[in-house]
């Protein structure tokens, strides 16, 4: 014996057993399953506009679980990617795609899909100081707002203070240069939860803005769901009001119906009522000038295009659809927006299900209508390749967005 | 030569050292005297970096001691300087380890001359045989200098003897040596100088036979007249 | 250089030497109770099983449905498995102040020779240092070695169909602290790693304060430790400073925590040699 040996030996002992245990880790852990994109109808193409952020877990053990992205028609595990870049990621897709292309603009600003509005040239960004800094969360009625000229990058921010109402949150904003339109929810003067218009203009700021209109008064209903916006450019913005039900057995009110759509035009600050269709639901979606209301019949859905001039629907055709359910989310009397699985973007709805196959699996499915044609340009679906022998593996999605430049 | 310069030292409020200077040169056998909490013991440590001082400075041979000089200077203090379980001989062979300075030979030599067995534990020795073991590992040293510390403390008369014997050997010839002891009694014939200190300060330096000699009295004689009045 | 690392390979061999009686013993306990875990932990669940069946005349699939299937991770969550492991880290906790104190505790005066060894001082404060490291990742080295053994002993016991098909690496992977712990997860392993070894220099830094100033010291070593933790977690309430929750980025954060860990650990270090070189007290 030396008297190195037992350093030898301990020594030893640390790097043959760590470096045995890294191979084996190695060795043993099973890959992660190779993801498909499943055509079923269409050409694939479509889908490039599709940047979705999804987890695939083990329904036998809770310790796997992956998080994996779709994006530019490529998927990829997070987990291959370095710590600090892990770090920096959102299971937003949007605001992924800002701290990815703006960082420095990112800095300090939250990071909810609500927060931002996107056009060709420029990225505007709306929210309270609180939602930055919760210690004001008692102190809110400052509103900050930021003008991102993508090109040259110049920032241009204001604050602005809110009145009318307190402890705002905002919901959307939509940008039509040089006005920006911002609809948040707020508590009244009797400390009831409101939804408020409020209209900002970027070529004469000012430092207080007053509200355009109190959406509930406005509607003349306490229970008002926004649709969904997937470009924040609308100049139609659909609002749903809800009809409570009955009371049930604990004295709550969870059963609502649709009573009314409406559509607010962000230009001239007024609403107009969408009629509801006697047979099946009703959809209504806008992008830009354009309002599109959808009958929903469940395997086929009747488009048709909302006249503003003449307040009346002209039929643009029908499109047989590839569950009864894809694109229409359940949505219930607490969620504030709907129209989450159905987005129109440049003309093209594009619907969202997290479908349930046969065999019991889940699948990310979607399916892409061109409206003009009123036919489907793609659908299909996400899945493992080697679903056969992968039976413990289940696959959902987080966030979707639908990137319209 | 060790040039002790204008040592400062205090603990919490009480000054212990307070500008003491002195020298220690090769081939002379000096020793510190002085009462209990005068700070002998703390002059050693000093010299040895075991202890800061709050000013002045030690040099060897007109070196600050960095550890490579610890192959030039060997302390001996009163406490065991090995490990309880380890055998003489382990000890030497740690020493041997480190010291490019380790004489076996010169080792093997004193072991025998202290008749200890190389293959005891040094918690079995008794307090005067480990006594000797740290003399053995102090002096098996090739080194310059030697500094003890109070080497009689606490042991038999016999084994002062044997410790005594070493003053007068080759083991220390030629070496500067610093020792601290209130048994002067034994050692005072065999010292080139004393340094007597009182209050923080050196009382007096001098020639223990030139002081018999002139003024004849011994060392305890001085001391006596210092610390009694 | 080479008499340099001749020294410090010494030095450390010698402190190896030291602690292995210590280690033996906290090595053994793991394996031991860790050896009971396997066998008793299985063996009760399909004790249960079977009287289930025997009593109640249920198919095993019906027992299965009752008391559920039998995974790897229902024997690490045991306190056969937690105890060693939490005795472990405790125990060489403890080691670290006790690595430097018996230097100067009781008759034991061996300070006097460490601190007169003709190498640089700080190559005492290394040698400590690899050898409660060399320490914690042996005991991290036999843990892993018990867990595989353990696998099969636990797979042997219950049969087949009893068993989730849990594998090793999934059971540890959900582990609250065998994945910090063990090399599982580089992530998890490595900030443990980084912050274990702040926090040693840290330790070591206290200990020679106090060392070297006493009481003064423990004061001066008190305020250096919290400070240090102060500094360490400076970056987490930097985003309450600014008062904006989305100034720094995560990464940013953790890069400033890298950092300042670094920091602190250069300075312990300086500070130490300093201690050391010029300070240090018999």
């Amino acid at each position: 014996m030396t008297k190195y040996s037992k350093l030898i030996s301990f020594v030893l002992l640390c790097v043959l057993t760590l470096s045995a245990f890294g191979i084996y880790q190695t060795q043993a852990g099973t890959p992660l399953p190779e993801i498909e994109l499943v055509t079923e109808e269409g050409n694939v193409d479509e889908l490039d506009a599709l940047y979705f952020i999804g987890n695939i877990y083990s329904t036998q053990s809770s310790g796997r679980s992956s998080t994996f992205e779709f994006k530019d028609g490529d998927f990829s595990y997070l987990n291959n990617r370095s710590v600090f870049r892990h770090l920096d990621f959102e299971y937003n897709p949007i605001a992924n795609r800002y701290v990815s292309d703006y960082r420095s603009f990112m800095r300090g600003k939250a990071r909810n899909t609500s927060n931002f509005t996107e056009t060709d040239d420029e990225i505007i960004y709306t929210a309270m100081t609180s939602d930055v800094n919760w210690r004001r969360m008692y102190d809110d009625n400052m509103l900050d707002i930021s003008l991102l000229d993508k090109e040259s990058e110049d920032e241009q921010s204001y604050e602005v203070r809110l009145e009318g109402a307190s402890y705002h949150g905002v919901v959307a904003s939509y940008y039509h240069a040089p006005e920006l339109t911002i609809v948040t929810q707020a508590a009244d003067e009797q400390m009831e939860n409101n939804w408020y218009i409020y209209s900002f203009n970027f070529d004469e700021p000012e430092d207080t803005l007053s509200p355009e209109v109190n959406v509930g008064q406005a509607l003349d209903s306490s229970s008002i769901q926004i649709s969904f916006s997937p470009t924040g450019t609308e100049r139609y913005i659909p609002f749903k009001s809800l009809q409570p039900g009955e009371e049930d057995e604990y004295g709550e009110i969870t059963n609502y119906t649709t009573d009314a759509f409406h559509v607010y035009d962000t230009q001239n600050g007024d609403f107009q009522e969408i009629p509801l269709f006697e047979e099946g639901e009703t959809l209504v979606l806008s992008e830009d000038e354009q309002v599109v209301v959808g009958q929903d019949l469940g395997e086929t859905i009747n488009w048709h295009a909302w006249n503003v001039t003449d307040e009346s629907l002209n039929e643009l055709g029908s499109t047989d659809m590839i569950t009864p359910s894809i694109g229409r989310l359940p949505v219930y009397y607490y969620n504030h927006s709907f129209n989450q699985g159905m987005q129109l973007v440049n003309g093209h709805v594009y619907a969202y299900e997290d479908h349930y196959s046969e065999d019991g699996y889940g699948r990310p499915m979607f399916q892409i209508i061109d409206l003009d044609s009123v036919s489907t340009d793609f659908s299909g679906y996400f899945g493992l390749e080697d679903r056969e022998n992968d039976r413990s593996t289940e696959m959902m999605l987080f966030d979707f967005t639908i990137n319209p430049l | 030569m060790i040039e002790v310069k204008d040592i400062h030292k205090q603990f919490g409020r009480k000054k212990v050292l307070n500008g003491v200077s002195f020298t220690i040169e090769k081939g002379e056998i000096s020793c510190l005297v002085g009462v209990n909490g005068v700070g002998k013991t703390t002059i050693l440590n000093a010299i040895m970096n075991l202890t800061p001082v709050k000013k002045g400075s030690v040099t060897i041979d007109g070196e600050t001691l960095v550890p490579a000089l610890y192959n030039k200077i060997a302390f001996i203090p009163d406490a065991s300087i090995s490990l309880p379980h380890f055998t003489i001989q382990e000890s030497m062979d740690f020493m041997n380890d480190y010291y490019d300075t380790w004489n076996a030979r010169r080792a093997k030599d004193i072991l025998k001359f202290f008749r200890l067995n190389a293959y005891d534990k040094l918690r079995d020795l008794s307090k005067g045989n480990q006594a000797k073991v740290n003399l053995l590992l102090g002096l098996a040293l090739d080194v310059e200098y030697i500094l003890m510390d109070e080497p009689f403390s606490g042991i038999d008369i016999f084994t002062r003897e044997q410790i005594t014997e070493v003053f007068s050997s080759y083991l220390v010839e030629d070496r500067g040596v610093l020792i601290t002891t209130h048994e002067i009694n034994d050692i005072e014939h065999l010292l080139d100088k004393v340094i007597l200190l009182d209050e923080g300060k050196i009382y007096k330096e001098f020639n223990a036979e030139h002081m018999r000699e002139t003024e004849g009295k011994s060392v305890i004689d001085v001391m006596r007249e210092v610390y009694t009045g | 250089m080479k008499q340099y690392m001749k020294s410090l390979l010494n030095l450390t061999a010698f402190e190896l030497d030291r602690i292995s009686k210590f280690l033996y013993t906290l090595l053994g306990v793991t394996l031991l109770l860790n050896l009971i875990g396997y066998i008793y932990t299985p063996m009760r669940y399909v004790g249960r099983m079977n009287e289930y069946m025997q009593t109640e005349s249920v198919t095993a699939q019906q027992a299965i449905e009752r008391f559920g299937s039998f995974s790897f991770y229902d024997v690490t969550s045991t306190l056969w498995l937690l105890a060693p492991a939490t005795l472990g880290i405790s125990g060489l906790l403890l080691y670290s102040l006790f690595i430097w104190y018996r230097e100067w505790m009781g008759k034991n005066t061996f300070a006097y020779r460490l601190l007169m060894l003709p190498v640089p001082r700080m190559q005492i404060f290394y040698s400590k240092l690899f050898v409660i490291y060399i320490a914690i990742f042996s005991l991290i080295a036999v843990q892993i070695i018990s867990l595989t053994i353990g696998f099969q002993i636990v797979s042997a016991i219950v049969p087949d169909d009893w068993l989730s098909g849990m594998t090793l690496v999934q059971a540890l992977n959900i582990h609250p602290l065998f994945t910090v712990i063990l090399p599982v997860s580089s992530f998890y392993f490595l900030s443990a790693n980084g912050i274990g070894l702040t926090f040693m220099l840290v330790l070591f830094t206290v200990i020679l304060l106090e060392r070297s100033y006493s009481f003064k010291g423990l004061g001066l070593g008190i305020a250096y430790g919290v400070v240090t933790v102060l500094i360490a977690a400076f970056p987490v309430f930097l985003p309450d400073l600014v008062q904006n929750y989305y100034f720094f980025y995560d990464s940013e954060i953790m890069a400033l925590i890298i950092v300042l860990m670094t920091v602190i650990g250069v300075t312990s270090l300086l500070i130490s040699r300093h201690l050391l070189n010029k300070k240090i007290t018999i």
